[in-house]
């Protein structure tokens, strides 16, 4: 598995098809993994490939514009954010040889089931329990038919454990913008105090910039030190992308956003 | 700390009947940064300005809130006072205290409390107001004017007296619109070929009008001062130098079944053909879809008789492109197809025709030599039903509106009849009359006393086909009567609707238009012939029905607008528009998709010194300022001057923090 992973890697450094290889090497013990950016050919035996490869490299792509990179995706998600990043112009098509061993890990991993293979290495952390009570594992047709009270406070609760480390943007693919609008003074959009309200607010925020532009990879859900449940939300948008709008991002659609059909119209909007 | 000034106005009892605006004054005399407030009955006047200016002087102010009318009323007015005083004419805002206040609400405690918080907005947003410098841009002196009917002749031949270029595209072979098809025009009854023609005349031989016939507009770009737009010029398939006019051609062609558009289809035409004998140009055109060359590669007869060799069954469509500082929309009317009228026998009925196809036969010019003739058997009609209102004040069938225009035809054509033959009875079925124009009514009265035509109030529930003639069924509402009449023909005036493609064309230009169908202007009493997208301006029926005279005045109106722009020497820009700040630019083209007008151009630029990156970049004069950009931005790059989120933040918090 991994071998093969390598010897591609090898042959794509030594033919000098690409300056230089992202990939996933051991992390601090055999459930974890870490981002490696490898530009020499002694190092590819770094690279590893297993069902622990859940972060979605792609976010690396955009600081590397200018070289040629060849990256390794663990899912079709992270292939789907590449696309979606050549879209938004962010990075150079020819500039990328994607390395798709998203195929190798569902043949390895074929004996977990779907849901926990979704889950990647979170179910070793005996945190599964705990997020199903939470309604982590709801699904948003479920989540959808709770009353917009029951609704407000199940996030209210999830939110009070925000840190607001911003773990979530900044593994993220598609938030790459220059200066997040939290960070931002000038004006002051929102308080970095962690404060329930505000914890939500930026979330929520953050999921209306993603829209249609998130690949529901999973990344920010995983990233969430105090696991708030954020695939709901990317899920959510996902589905509503697809009902109000019939967009599928990284499919090189024109985002909803920017264009205008009369039949978009809601009844409820016009 | 800014220095704002507020200055609360009564328009008269307008706001303060309504308002307490001493109590606004007291309230804004609190709010930080706030130097002076003060209340003035009519802040507009010219006291009202000079105490603005006075003020500003006197108290050092550098900002200033009005709370007044709309600032689509006055804005520019308190712009100039400030200008006056020195200020940066953008250091103003207005807090609308009498369309959004006291014209809308009654109760008077609440009303005031709206005032002072409107206030406090301003006054937070011009907190954060920045000085904003005017932008110019260059404007070519020229016009394009689309559509050649008596809108678009006039138009043209008053922008080129003030001394401009005009283009003249019409999508017909010649132009001259519905008037040229008409007989007599009311109220005068003077002959429409006769006060149209020389107009047409006029035109082809203005050397500063440039005449493009069987032409359509099809692309438009860039703004006002600077469209650029390109033209197709409709392969006519006869050369416009060599062809002399003499109409062999025509003649001889042996292809003669299509029904004529200029007759009202009550005649044929042959498939090489001018529209009419007074055609300007007096040029034919080959309508490929019937010639027979076209059909079966035989034929070639006109290509045989022409002595001149005009005829070229090679010639192509050309596109050319050029640029205008104005272009002025003259698009006209369609007429409403009545076959969706069961009750008059959905068009289906030969011996029931429409107001215009008995212009065209009244017409000596005209198919049947002026002459009215049943179209079933071609005898003279003795009793003619004219039927109002066909497609007009008909919500069932989509047209609430009134087409304007159909009373005053049919009194006319009922006059014509009974002059034509004296004999003859003229019954007209109306809802109401409409005879607003000068002499109109007498014309009415004229037409009832003194030709004895016979108005009945009421509708026409059915038309029945009987052998030789027509049963029309209905009811007289004055006396309450069901009344049946033995006629040999009805006319529907039918009503008018936009021209059929008339939204296309308004999607080229980005102008609006309305329920039904017609441009709309940018303001119905104040900005009647201007559209939401400068440079772009309206005449004739396209905007709404009219009758010839309005079409006329309002022609003139739009070229003495169109000389007012040109006649500048360089345009200046509003400069609320959009601006980009490349460092928080990520280069996504989320603005460049979005912007509807076009105005965001992708660059390479220098972020920082050595970074070079394509970011996104605003083109000021196509920018309008919709903010649709701002909206789209996640990366918070790009504002909108004069509206930034830095002042919108300002106005949340007042609102947040009540
Ligand atoms: C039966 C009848 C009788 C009438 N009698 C009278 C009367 O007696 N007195 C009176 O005052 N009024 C009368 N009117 C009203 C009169 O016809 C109109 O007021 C007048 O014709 C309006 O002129 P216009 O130039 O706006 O439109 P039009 O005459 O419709 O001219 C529009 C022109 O634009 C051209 N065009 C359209 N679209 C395009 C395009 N996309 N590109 C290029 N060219 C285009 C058309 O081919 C046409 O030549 C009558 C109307 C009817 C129906
Ligand atoms: S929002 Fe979360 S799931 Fe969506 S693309 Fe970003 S990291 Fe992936
Ligand atoms: S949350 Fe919004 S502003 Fe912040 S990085 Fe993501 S997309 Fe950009
Ligand atoms: S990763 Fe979790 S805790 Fe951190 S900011 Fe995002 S939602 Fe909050
Ligand atoms: S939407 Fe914003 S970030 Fe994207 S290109 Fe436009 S200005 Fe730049």
């Amino acid at each position: 598995m991994s071998k093969t992973l390598q010897e591609t890697a090898r042959n794509l450094l030594a033919e000098n098809k690409v300056e230089v290889i992202i990939g996933y090497a051991q992390g601090y013990d055999a459930f974890h993994t870490r981002p490696v950016f490898i530009s020499n050919v002694e190092d590819v035996s770094k690279l590893i490939i297993n069902e622990y490869c859940t972060n979605n490299l792609s976010v690396y792509l955009p600081i590397h514009k200018k070289l040629k990179v060849g990256i390794v995706t663990a899912k079709e998600q992270d292939l789907a954010s590449i696309h979606e990043l050549i879209n938004e112009h962010q990075i150079l098509e020819e500039n990328v040889i994607i390395i798709e061993a998203a195929k190798q890990i569902s043949s390895l991993s074929s004996e977990l089931g779907e849901a926990q293979r979704d889950r990647g290495i979170d179910e070793e952390d005996g945190r599964q329990e705990a997020w199903k009570k939470r309604g982590y594992d709801m699904a948003v047709e479920e989540f959808e038919k709770l009353s917009a009270k029951e609704r407000e406070t199940f996030w209210d609760k999830e939110f009070e454990r925000c840190i607001r480390c911003y773990a979530c943007r900044q593994v993220c693919p598609v938030c790459y913008c220059p200066d997040c609008f939290v960070n931002r003074t000038m004006p002051k959009y929102l308080n970095e105090a962690v404060d329930m309200n505000k914890n939500k607010l930026f979330s929520l925020v953050r999921m209306l910039h993603v829209f249609g532009r998130c690949m529901d990879c999973r990344a920010c859900n995983n990233a969430c030190p105090v696991g708030i449940p954020l695939r709901l939300l990317t899920k959510k948008i996902a589905k509503d992308a697809l009902e109000l709008f019939g967009y599928v991002s990284g499919q090189g659609q024109e985002h909803p956003f920017s264009t205008f059909e009369k039949d978009e119209l809601l009844e409820e909007i016009r | 700390m800014s220095k704002t000034g507020v200055f609360i106005c009564h328009c008269g009892s307008n706001i303060a009947g309504v308002v307490a605006v001493e109590k606004v004054v007291e309230s804004a005399k609190t709010l930080p940064g706030v130097k002076v407030a003060m209340d003035y009955k009519y802040m507009c006047s010219d006291p009202g300005q000079n105490l603005i200016i006075n003020t500003i002087k006197e108290q050092a102010l550098d900002r200033v809130v009005v709370g007044s009318c709309s600032p689509r009323m006055h804005e520019n007015t308190f712009r100039m006072t400030i200008e006056r005083a020195g200020l940066n004419p953008y250091r103003l805002e207005i807090a609308n205290l009498r369309e959004h206040v006291s014209w809308v609400h009654s109760e008077k405690a609440s009303a005031t409390d709206k005032a002072i918080k409107l206030v406090e907005l301003a006054v937070a947003k011009v907190r954060r107001n920045e000085p904003l410098q005017k932008i110019y841009a260059e404007i070519e002196k020229r016009a394009l004017v689309i559509g050649g009917g008596i809108a678009g002749i006039q138009a043209a031949l008053d922008i080129a007296a003030n001394g401009y270029k005009v283009t003249l595209v019409e999508r017909e072979p010649s132009i001259g619109g519905r008037m040229s098809q008409l007989d007599k025009t009311f109220p005068t009854m003077d002959c429409s070929a006769c006060i149209l023609t020389p107009k047409m005349v006029a035109v082809a031989q203005n050397k500063d009008i440039t005449l493009l016939t069987y032409a359509e507009v099809e692309q438009v770009h860039g703004y006002v001062g600077n469209f650029e737009v390109n033209i197709n010029k409709k392969a006519r398939f006869v050369s416009m130098t060599k062809c002399i006019g003499c109409g062999v051609c025509t003649e001889k062609c042996p292809s003669k079944k299509r029904l004529s558009e200029f007759n009202a289809n009550i005649a044929t035409r042959k498939a090489i053909y001018t529209p009419f004998p007074q055609a300007v140009p007096n040029i034919p055109v080959i309508d490929k879809d019937s010639c027979m060359y076209f059909a079966t590669g035989k034929c070639k007869v006109c290509e045989k008789v022409c002595p001149a060799g005009a005829v070229d069954y090679t010639q192509e469509d050309e596109i050319i492109t050029e640029k205008f500082g104005a272009i002025v929309v003259a698009t006209g009317y369609d007429l409403y197809d009545h076959s969706s009228y069961g009750e008059y026998g959905y068009g289906e009925i030969p011996d029931v025709i429409t107001g215009l196809q008995l212009e065209r036969m009244i017409n000596s010019g005209g198919p049947t030599g002026g002459h009215i003739k049943r179209p079933s058997d071609g005898k003279e009609p003795e009793t003619v039903v004219f039927i109002q209102c066909v497609g007009s004040r008909d919500d069932a069938k989509g047209k609430p509106y009134c087409s304007r225009v159909c009373c005053m035809y049919t009194a006319k054509q009922a006059l014509l009849l009974r002059e034509h033959y004296p004999n003859s009875k003229a019954i007209v079925f109306y809802m109401d009359i409409r005879a607003a124009g000068k002499g109109y009514e007498e014309f009415i009265q004229r037409v009832q006393t003194e030709y004895g035509v016979l108005y009945l109030r009421g509708r026409v529930s059915r038309i029945y086909e009987k052998k030789d003639h027509l049963l029309v069924k209905g009811v007289d509402t004055l006396s309450g009567n069901q009344v049946e009449i033995k006629a040999d023909m009805v006319v529907l005036a039918t009503g008018l609707k936009p021209k059929k493609e008339a939204q296309n064309l308004a999607q080229l230009l980005h102008i609006g238009y309305d329920q039904n169908g017609f441009y709309t202007e940018l303001h119905p009493k104040l900005a009647p012939v201007e559209t939401q997208i400068a440079g772009v301006y309206l005449a004739g029926c396209c905007q709404s029905p009219k009758d010839i005279p309005d079409t006329v005045a309002q022609s003139s109106a739009t070229a003495a607008k169109v000389g007012a722009l040109l006649s500048k020497e360089r345009l200046e820009i509003e400069p609320m528009i959009s601006e980009v700040n490349p460092l928080l630019c990520s280069g996504c083209r989320m603005c460049y998709n979005a912007c509807p007008y076009g105005a965001i151009e992708m660059e390479d630029t220098e972020i920082r010194r050595g970074e070079i990156r394509c970011v996104a970049k605003v083109l000021v004069s196509v920018c309008k300022g919709c903010g649709v950009c701002v909206a789209g931005c996640y990366c918070k790059a790009i504002d909108l001057k004069g509206w930034t989120d830095r002042q919108l933040m300002e106005q949340i918090k007042v609102i947040s923090y009540c």
